[in-house]
């Protein structure tokens, strides 16, 4: 167990070492591959050896949430900061470190500030591993702010916000609710210092249940683009270009997610069910509502924010329910959702940069790339819950849950799933099927002036391929 | 007995150096700031070694040293010190600035360490109103024309408020001794609290508040810090409110607990009323002097709040938070020593635009600072924040912590506009070559941030000794 | 040694996907057809009635338990056997007809055999649903033409979703993983009736019956090999499969099998329609898919579910007849435009005998298979009669309008395509013969109407653009569905985002916060009057706290 905690402490503690190596590194030559971009990968790779290995100390059938490191930091008020991990926390971690190894991958032609991006990107990193890996209201709340900064320097230097105000606005509602968590964290820490998992034990009075409860809450969900926040994140997100950034901003509602997975269900106070049940008819109306627009926007990015909205919005409603039964169910879908949002977002980017490069349309631009198309092809497949990931199986399961609490709000679930998922198709066949109206925008086939991936991306992308079809036959193929 | 005398060696140390550096000013003709700034540094570390030394040696009944004057006395020294140097630059080639600004820098800090060690009212008074007094020339050295008026009224502001002090302490002399013991005894001895004596505590606090620039006394701050060149604005940031802040919890603390309580209402009205003022005002600014100065009104507003009550766990908190401030504000005009183009100082938040293309590591050092400013951990200022909001919530007071936590939001947005600038902006000026000088105190002050957050219990634990002495 | 032959399978399956498409297609072609043949070889030495279980743990989660099950017996060694020689019967007409990426097709068809044989072997519904699943994607794959490609993937992805659903309202209501359990469904299940219609709706949408044909239609620009893969051995059997899986769930409402008699008959209906009407031949080969998935469909509505090797002879027989349309077209220079041919009887004598081989066997099978539904196969073979009559007619003894190039160009197809469809028609003959007397009548009267085309009247149908081009089905989900959808997404972007969120509550925050500060520097104007209103406001506060609070 020791060694286990060395470990843990290495998950979070490698990519700020990374971080600093970044920055320090010598920018490279133009057109030849950036010191700090080769820091980064072979740091995220590091840390994927690192989490492996964990994975390996774990009895993965039985262990749940284990504490495995602690570190005296305060006197007055007294806080240690402890880590812990599961095999859910492992998941998440793991699908992280690939989706932002993707966007590395994604961004290896960048030649503007790419030191800066790599080291908020490792910075990023430790600080959500540290969030996953928090087991004590403080080191909780510390990594759950903390993650905002490189958010926030990502999202301004390479996000192409057009407004500021947008970004102002994206930044503040963030930290809007991490205010309502500290000062939440800080109440429940007056009356008991427990970690978070016990945090049931703590008994505050009526109103104040609520209030606190209320404000944890509300933490969690400004980071879901629950209505109205999901006007602040698809207004930033839609705008970038940049593929890890893009990534990284949307790797952000897993922070909300995975809060209300860790505080509740089993934890919430019976004083909250009234508001809970408010909550989830307002998420399935954003679901819905998102899953609408989606469909109707022509928009990629925003179509894959819809997609991502709404799959966040089916997580947290599956971890909503008064169960825990569906937590590892959870993990493993989402493992498999973030990769295939992190990969698609690579591949739109590479359209995207050959678009603007050749200076075409969009429309059927896949048609003589076949490596991008076969790429597109399988994620937007797997996006959309076809048996190639872990999405498919555990999706059904999440659904399940759904439909036995509540079968009519599971119906409107599932039209939103539905709706998302065919904008993605709706998309693929845009990018790769030009309809007869279009034809005029097509690219010339045999003209075709478009680059497809090299095959460094194809093969990296082909191995993604692999791992999600691995965690589709087992979620847990890692470790055997 | 006698021996006890050596308790005023510190401030002995001072004078000398005081009337060491006047003797060199006329009568030596080759001088330089460098000269002043050697006299200066000379003069400061024996008396910060002194005061460590005499740290808990009292001088009858009217001046007494504890670990808690001694700190503050040694903390305040360092900053004088640290940004005396740093002020070198500016006063290159200016010997009658350079002399007037050391000089006064002495004075001060001789004022400040009468105040801190003073136990009787009538030398606390005397040191508090040399202090504004002093302010002024200091404002004058080598300041614009225009800014005169703005200097001037400063000047008849604090004479009026250094004469509501005066008028105060001589109506509670009228009552008793100016001793605080005695004043103290006597105080709590009242069943009843006369009028009088009741105008008299106001006048003293007024005074305080507006030394602090707390709201609403905090009309002169900005205009004053905007207007000053660079080392006097950072030095009126950074060193009064350390010092005024200090001897503000040690008086009411030591004497005029008594006849406080009524008062606690009034200081969280003021601090409600800075914290939201600091912060919007703070969003009104594109001057980033000013802009700074109404984020120090947020967070005096703040020290307010928590210290209130003036108990043991609110005023740790409160202290622990105005170190974790007062240091990173020292980071940021170390930053600020830093922007400079064609050897002007950069006043103006569009002429710092693009800053981290040219100077990414003074860049990342305000970024460092500015967040830690917002309290986001894992930087000290989560610290300060931490302390601030404990003490609140443990003391039941919601609503202020609500007011606290959510003028915040409205400060982070004017930090934002700066971020934006820097980070995010395309570079329209070129920027002079920083001094090696301001990395090494950036350096320092991000190392003194890092040991912190990494073992924060050195700062909990001094902060707690040196509470103890007073309390 | 089933596990072997599986693997072998799929490793041949692999390969051919991942050989180079233009590297050797004859070659590989070869090859798949001969793993698969060798597969059919080691299976029938299990005899008609093997019973092999073979159970493997697969998923140890705690919701999540599955085994993964191989089940060859009795009840479906006859399917295998089918599923495997129509793979073998297409891979052999890959090997020599024009097709094109002829690795990749080889590859799908191995992978989709796969697929089929793990949804007859499922025992439990993930395996069933996975089985599915990959079919679906495997198919998606295989089907090279762009509107023909959106449609199938709409549709199954729709009916992926809502089988999903299903089986998810059943797991969540404890009903265990055992399709041999959802019989007790009807004991302790709710929403019963949900449950029926949307399984049907689905397995409808996954065979194309009618109103989900349009699945299939588009595939008109297919090649034809590729196309008779698509429509008997790929997604609508497993619609079919499905069915038979979960039968059990049907008889848990009254609407189920009243729904499936309605979808049934109309699916024959409008297949005879739409083959007797429409102008392509690859489109008429859809119709009488459609047509014979209806008459499926019709059978187990009725009463007369049919057994392994029924099911699989008749499966057969259909594909040995959309083989034939194949041939002609083949034959045609791949002519498909019905309307472009006639006379091609002199050239194509052999081919008009492999349809009257194929024709006898299909009969026989149907007949025999009919059991207490003698109505419905004598109506499907006189309605079969009649189109196929009509359409064959028209090419081969019609008048000529075929261009001069695909006149000079006409010949009986090659002896290996011609051979093998040949051959298994005779197979189905001489099991399910008939009396001689009953055959020659059939075949008599088919040649009957062969020659007297009485819907001759009909062919006045092709010259009907509007009818050709018309898309009834899609213009009413176009209309219905897709429509409604996007002006509601339209009216909540401009109604919820812009007005409400954008126009209002960011604006209203924005203007007030515009106003603090506007208010604030005209208070802090750093005036002599201004510091005397502060420091009044000061002593005002201190004041009225002496006053009232102290």
């Amino acid at each position: 167990m020791e060694n286990m905690g060395s470990l843990v402490n290495a998950i979070v503690l490698v990519p700020l070492l990374g971080m600093f190596f970044a920055a320090i590194s010598r920018e490279g030559e133009r057109n030849r591959g950036s010191n700090a971009l080769s820091v980064g990968i072979f740091t995220v790779l590091s840390n994927l050896v690192i989490l492996w290995r964990t994975a390996l100390q774990m009895d993965v059938g039985k262990d749940g949430w284990k504490t495995v490191s602690r570190f005296a930091w305060l006197e007055h008020p007294k806080i240690e900061l402890v880590f812990g991990i599961d095999v859910f926390s492992l998941m998440l971690i793991a699908a992280v470190h690939l989706a932002v190894l993707l966007g590395m991958v994604g961004v290896r032609h960048n030649t503007y500030r790419q030191k800066a991006l790599i080291v908020f990107a490792l910075m990023f990193l430790s600080m959500i591993s540290g969030y996953f890996l928090a087991s004590d209201f403080f080191s909780f709340y510390i990594f759950f702010e903390s993650l905002l900064l490189p958010l926030f320097m990502m999202i301004g230097i390479f996000g192409d916000v057009r407004k500021q105000q947008l970004l102002y606005r994206f930044f503040l509602y963030n930290l809007l609710g991490a205010v309502f968590l500290f000062v939440a964290l800080v109440v429940l820490y007056n009356h008991e210092n427990v970690s978070i998992l016990e945090v049931s034990r703590i008994v505050l009075s009526g109103q104040g249940e609520v209030l606190v409860w209320g404000s944890i809450f509300i933490a969690f969900l400004s980071r879901i683009p629950v209505w109205p926040f999901h006007y602040w994140i698809s207004s930033v997100n839609v705008n970038i270009s940049n593929p890890l950034v893009f990534i990284v901003a949307n790797i952000v509602p897993l922070s909300g997610v995975y809060g209300l997975i860790r505080f509740f269900p089993v934890n919430a106070p019976a004083a909250l069910d009234p508001y809970l049940l408010v909550l989830e008819i307002v998420s399935i109306i954003t679901m819905l509502m998102i899953a609408f627009i989606g469909f109707t926007k022509r928009d990629i990015r925003y179509k894959i924010f819809a997609y991502m909205t709404v799959y966040y919005i089916l997580y947290l409603l599956g971890a909503l329910l008064p169960t825990d039964a569906l937590l590892m169910n959870i993990g493993f879908s989402m493992f498999s959702y973030l990769i295939i949002v992190a990969a698609l977002e690579v591949m739109v980017a590479h359209i995207d940069g050959e678009r603007q490069e050749n200076e075409i349309g969009n429309c059927g631009i896949l048609c003589n790339i076949r490596r991008t198309s076969w790429v597109f092809s399988f994620l937007i497949l797997a996006a959309i819950g076809m048996p190639l990931s872990s999405m498919f199986l555990n999706n059904m399961v999440i659904f399940a849950g759904l439909l036995k609490y509540n079968i009519q709000m599971a119906v409107c679930i599932l039209l939103a799933v539905v709706l998302a998922s065919v904008s993605l198709l709706q998309q693929l066949f845009y990018l790769k099927y030009p309809p007869e109206a279009a034809a005029a925008h097509r690219v010339p086939v045999g003209e075709c002036c478009v680059e497809d991936i090299s095959l460094k991306v194809f093969a990296v992308m082909l191995l993604t391929a692999v791992i999600l079809v691995l965690s589709f036959v087992n979620p847990l193929w890692f470790v055997g | 007995m006698l021996v006890n005398y050596v308790a005023l060696l510190p401030e002995a140390v001072l004078t000398v150096g005081i009337l060491l550096m006047i003797l060199v000013r006329f009568l030596r003709s080759a001088n330089t700031a460098k000269t002043f700034l050697t006299l200066a540094k000379w003069t400061i570390l024996p008396t910060v070694l002194l005061t460590a030394v005499f740290y808990d040696r009292n001088v009858g009944a009217f001046w007494g040293n504890n670990d808690y004057t001694t700190l503050f006395k040694i903390v305040i020294s360092l900053f004088v010190l640290s940004w005396g140097s740093l002020s070198l630059r500016r006063f290159q080639n200016k010997e009658n600035d350079s002399f007037a600004f050391f000089l006064v820098l002495l004075l001060e800090l001789l004022c400040f360490s009468l105040m801190l060690s003073a136990r009787s009212l009538e030398l606390l008074a005397a040191a508090a109103v040399c202090c504004q007094m002093l302010n002024y020339p200091l404002l004058k050295t080598g300041a614009d024309e225009e800014c005169l008026p703005s200097f001037r009224r400063y000047l008849a502001a604090a004479v009026f408020f250094s004469l509501l002090l005066t008028a105060g302490v001589l109506m509670l002399r009228y009552f008793s001794d100016g001793e605080y013991e005695k004043l103290g005894k006597f105080l709590a001895e009242q069943t009843e609290t006369v009028w009088q004596i009741r105008l008299a505590f106001v006048m003293i606090m007024v005074f305080f508040l507006f030394a602090l620039g707390v709201a609403p006394f905090h009309f002169w701050f900005a205009d004053v810090v905007s207007g000053a060149v660079l080392p006097v604005a950072g030095y009126l940031t950074i060193v009064p409110v350390l010092a005024y802040f200090s001897a503000f919890v040690n008086l009411i603390v030591n004497v005029l607990a008594p006849i406080y309580d009524w008062f606690v209402p009034v200081m969280l009205v003021f601090g409600v009323l800075s914290v939201f003022i600091g912060a919007v005002g703070a969003n009104s600014e594109d001057n980033l002097r000013r802009t700074f100065a109404y984020a120090g009104l947020y967070y005096v507003g703040v020290l307010l709040v928590a210290a209130a009550d003036m108990h043991g766990q609110s005023l740790l908190g409160a202290f622990i938070y105005l170190l974790v401030y007062v240091l990173a504000f020292f980071g940021v005009y170390t930053v600020f020593a830093g922007c400079r183009s064609k050897g002007e100082y950069l006043r103006c938040l569009q002429e710092i635009r693009g800053l981290s293309t040219q100077q990414p590591f003074l860049a990342a050092a305000f970024l460092v600072l500015m967040i830690s400013l917002i309290g986001t951990p894992p930087l000290l200022g989560f610290l300060g924040k931490l302390s601030v909001i404990n003490t609140l919530v443990a003391g039941g007071s919601y609503g202020l912590m609500a007011v606290v936590a959510f003028s915040m939001l409205i400060l982070v947005c004017a930090y934002l506009k700066i971020i934006t600038v820097i980070y995010f902006e395309p570079r329209n000026i070129s920027f002079d070559r920083v001094d090696k000088g301001v990395y090494t105190y950036i350096a320092i002050n991000l190392l003194l941030i890092a040991v912190t957050v990494l073992n924060p219990k050195y700062l909990m634990h001094d902060v707690e000794m040196m509470l103890a002495a007073i309390l | 040694m089933l596990v072997e032959l599986l693997i072998l399978i799929l490793g041949a399956g692999l390969v051919s996907e991942l050989v180079p498409q233009n590297r050797m297609p004859v070659l590989w072609s070869l090859f798949s057809a001969t793993a698969v043949f060798y597969f059919v070889y080691r299976l029938s030495l299990l005899g008609v009635a093997p019973d092999l279980y073979l159970n493997y743990p697969w998923l140890k989660t705690p919701n999540l338990a599955v085994n993964l099950e191989l089940v060859v017996n009795a009840h479906n060694i006859y399917l295998i056997f089918a599923l495997s020689i129509l793979a073998g019967l297409v891979l052999l007409q890959n090997t020599f007809g024009a097709e094109n990426a002829k690795n990749s097709l080889n590859g799908l068809v191995l992978l989709n055999l796969l697929s089929s044989l793990m949804l007859v072997f499922a025992g439990n519904y993930i395996q069933m649903l996975v089985a599915v699943g990959v079919c679906d994607v495997l198919v998606f794959s295989a089907v090279n033409n762009i509107e023909a490609k959106k449609k199938y993937i709409y549709a199954n992805f729709l009916a992926d979703i809502g089988l999903v659903s299903i089986f998810a309202v059943i797991l969540g209501q404890g009903g265990g993983l055992g399709l041999e359990k959802l019989s007790d469904y009807a004991r302790f299940g709710h929403h019963k009736d949900f449950v029926a219609i949307l399984l049907l709706v689905c397995i409808f949408a996954k065979t194309g019956l009618f109103m989900f044909q349009g699945t299939y239609t588009e595939m008109r620009l297919l090649g034809f090999n590729r196309l008779n893969y698509v429509l008997y051995t790929a997604t609508p059997l497993t619609g079919y499969l499905l069915l038979l899986k979960t039968e059990s769930l049907l008889q848990i409402s009254s609407f189920s099998y009243p729904m499936l008699k309605i979808f049934a008959l109309s699916s024959v209906l409008w297949g005879a329609w739409g083959a007797l009407a429409i102008d392509n031949l690859k489109q008429k080969a859809v119709y009488f898919a459609l047509m014979f998935w209806g008459l499926v469909y019709a059978f187990a509505a009725f009463g007369n579910r049919l057994g392994s090797l029924e099911f699989a002879a008749l499966l057969t027989a259909a594909f040995l007849f959309g083989q034939v349309l194949m041939l002609i077209c083949m034959a045609a220079s791949n002519e498909t435009q019905v309307s472009e041919t006639g006379g091609f009887l002199k050239a194509l004598k052999w081919t008009l005998l492999l349809t009257l081989l194929v024709l006898a066997a299909f009969f026989s099978v149907l007949l025999k298979v009919r059991e207490n539904c003698s109505w419905l196969a004598w109506g499907y073979v006189l309605l079969f009669m009649l189109t196929s009559a009509h359409i064959l007619s028209q090419i081969l003894l019609g008048e000529s309008r075929a261009d001069e190039r695909v006149q000079a160009m006409l010949k009986n197809p090659s002896l290996p395509s011609w051979l093998p469809v040949a051959a298994a028609a005779v197979v189905l003959c001489r099991y399910f013969h008939l009396s001689l007397l009953s055959t020659i009548l059939l075949l008599g009267a088919w040649i009957g109407l062969f020659f007297l085309r009485p819907l001759r009247r009909l062919d006045g149908l092709y010259n009907n653009d509007t009818l050709q081009e018309a898309d009834y089905v899609g213009t009413a989900y176009e209309l219905l569905i897709i429509t409604p959808v996007k002006v509601i997404g339209r009216l909540l972007w401009l109604t919820v985002d812009f007005v409400f969120i954008e126009r209002t509550i960011i604006s209203s925050v924005q203007n007030a916060l515009g106003f603090m500060i506007f208010l604030f520097r005209r208070i802090h104007s750093g005036t002599l009057t201004g510091a005397l209103l502060f420091t009044l406001l000061g002593f005002a506060v201190i004041g009225i706290i002496w006053l009232y609070g102290g």
